[in-house]
């Protein structure tokens, strides 16, 4: 007890986030705020520790669906599963309740229209378009989703979506107005034809779409 | 001199021994000396996969043989709030009920809640405050009698003679108002959206030991624990 009492108040001493291993896997640290959080990771078992017993990893490994659910739920990886499809799991556990199936659904003209877009050139891009009703229920109704293009292919595209001109608010990754794309240069380089660097937002609005 | 206070001792010795109730008090001050001791030595879990995992019976005391039971129940008792992030698997939600059971065992009017995202989960939490106890031997459940049988009593409650008592409730901020409970564990806090205010509501009610505990997961608890602020407007 006098181990722990004296662990405890040593990681008081330390600056916020600085961990401290109390026994192999088991390990302490607080926040700014002070409160101690212990984290337990599956090498505190004897039976699991990697340096001990290898085969148990390799074993339990194979058991998980991917390799961010191992991350998640025994590497303890919070942000574990990025860059995986967000409302699969969703979808597929709650495929009855959720999907409309009746092809003659259609939104109310009436409904608010709001979408998210992010750009991709090798990734895709998305522009999901959803219509929320005046309960608050949100029905994810469209989607333009293609990896591989430039700006002026996505754009003719993007505008035969239904209900395009309608779009009250289109959320999007911030990052799309940095100008951080640099244009080329005029051989000749004179005053004239110089182009400083743009953003894709920039790149959009050049094309005549106007959503950001 | 040093004779005459062997003599005393040691008649006061045989006193002792020749009292059971004294000879109980002993047992029962030994078993519920702590946590850790009461739950590796006085009471069992049980585990549904025993017959897979080749085990002998399907109960079992927490295993000593685990380096970190015994600082993970020190830690439990020495800190009023705790957060605890976790392997799967790793028994650590057992831990926490079994302190808390322990303490409302062995202090009266020590009554706690578990909270967890479905009542079907925390119904399941309560199940195993239900088995630690009715795991002891019997001189401990004699010693620390039930409110009523444990077959009268409901499945989200296990209540103690002595006015202790587990509550189950399921998950939401506004669950945990109406009660006033010495401990709070809030269990898989990673999965429930409201874990944040689940937090803020416990602080102003909850009088004594706070618990949240779960494996890893985006959201308020992993930002939380990191120190991870967002403001308002985000």
């Amino acid at each position: 007890m006098r181990d722990i009492q004296h662990i405890l108040k040593q990681s008081k001493a330390l600056p916020p986030q600085s961990k401290v291993e109390i026994v192999r896997g088991l390990s302490l640290h607080r926040t700014k705020g002070g409160i101690p959080v212990l984290s337990v990771h599956y090498s505190a078992d004897p039976e699991r520790d990697p340096e001990i017993h290898p085969e148990w990893k390799e074993a339990e490994r194979r058991a998980y669906s991917t390799p961010a659910a191992w991350d998640r739920e025994q590497e303890m990886i919070d942000e574990a599963g990025g860059g995986e499809l967000v409302f699969a799991d969703t979808l597929v556990t709650h495929w009855n309740k959720i999907v409309i199936t009746d092809p003659s659904w259609r939104p109310s003209p009436h409904w608010r229209v709001e979408s998210g877009f992010d750009h991709g050139k090798t990734n895709p891009t998305a522009l999901v378009r959803a219509y929320i009703d005046g309960d608050g229920v949100i029905y994810f109704c469209g989607e333009y989703y293609m990896p591989g293009k430039e700006v002026w292919e996505h754009v003719p595209e993007i505008r035969t979506m239904p209900d395009i001109c309608r779009l009250r608010y289109c959320y999007a990754d911030p990052s799309i107005f940095d100008c951080t794309m640099q244009q080329s240069i005029n051989p000749a380089n004179s005053q004239i034809l110089r182009q400083s660097a743009k953003s894709i937002n920039d790149l959009y609005l050049e094309q005549g779409i106007e959503l950001f | 001199m040093h004779l005459k206070a062997l003599k005393r001792r040691l008649d006061a010795l045989r006193r002792e021994s020749a009292n059971p109730v004294a000879l109980v008090d002993v047992r029962l001050r030994d078993a519920m000396s702590s946590p850790y001791r009461w739950a590796t030595q006085y009471t069992e879990t049980y585990n549904e996969h025993w017959k897979d995992e080749q085990r002998p019976s399907p109960y079992e005391p927490f295993p000593q043989r685990l380096p970190y039971l015994k600082p993970l129940f020190q830690v439990l008792e020495l800190e009023r709030i705790l957060w605890i992030v976790k392997s799967r698997d790793m028994m650590v939600s057992w831990a926490s009920v079994a302190y808390l059971t322990w303490k409302a065992i062995a202090t009266p009017f020590c009554g706690s809640v578990l909270q967890t995202q479905k009542e079907k989960k925390v119904i399941q939490l309560v199940d195993y405050a239900k088995c630690l106890y009715q795991r002891q031997p019997a001189w401990l459940r004699e010693a620390f009698p039930l409110a009523k049988p444990l077959k009268n009593q409901s499945e989200l409650e296990l209540e103690f003679a002595n006015g202790s008592y587990i509550v189950g409730i399921p998950g939401g901020a506004d669950q945990i108002r109406s009660y006033h409970p010495w401990g709070y564990l809030n269990d898989e806090s990673s999965f429930q959206a409201e874990a944040g205010d689940c937090y803020n509501e416990a602080l102003s009610v909850v009088k004594g030991k706070i618990i949240f505990n779960s494996s890893a997961g985006p959201g308020w608890y992993a930002d939380a624990r990191r120190d991870i602020v967002h403001k308002e407007e985000e």
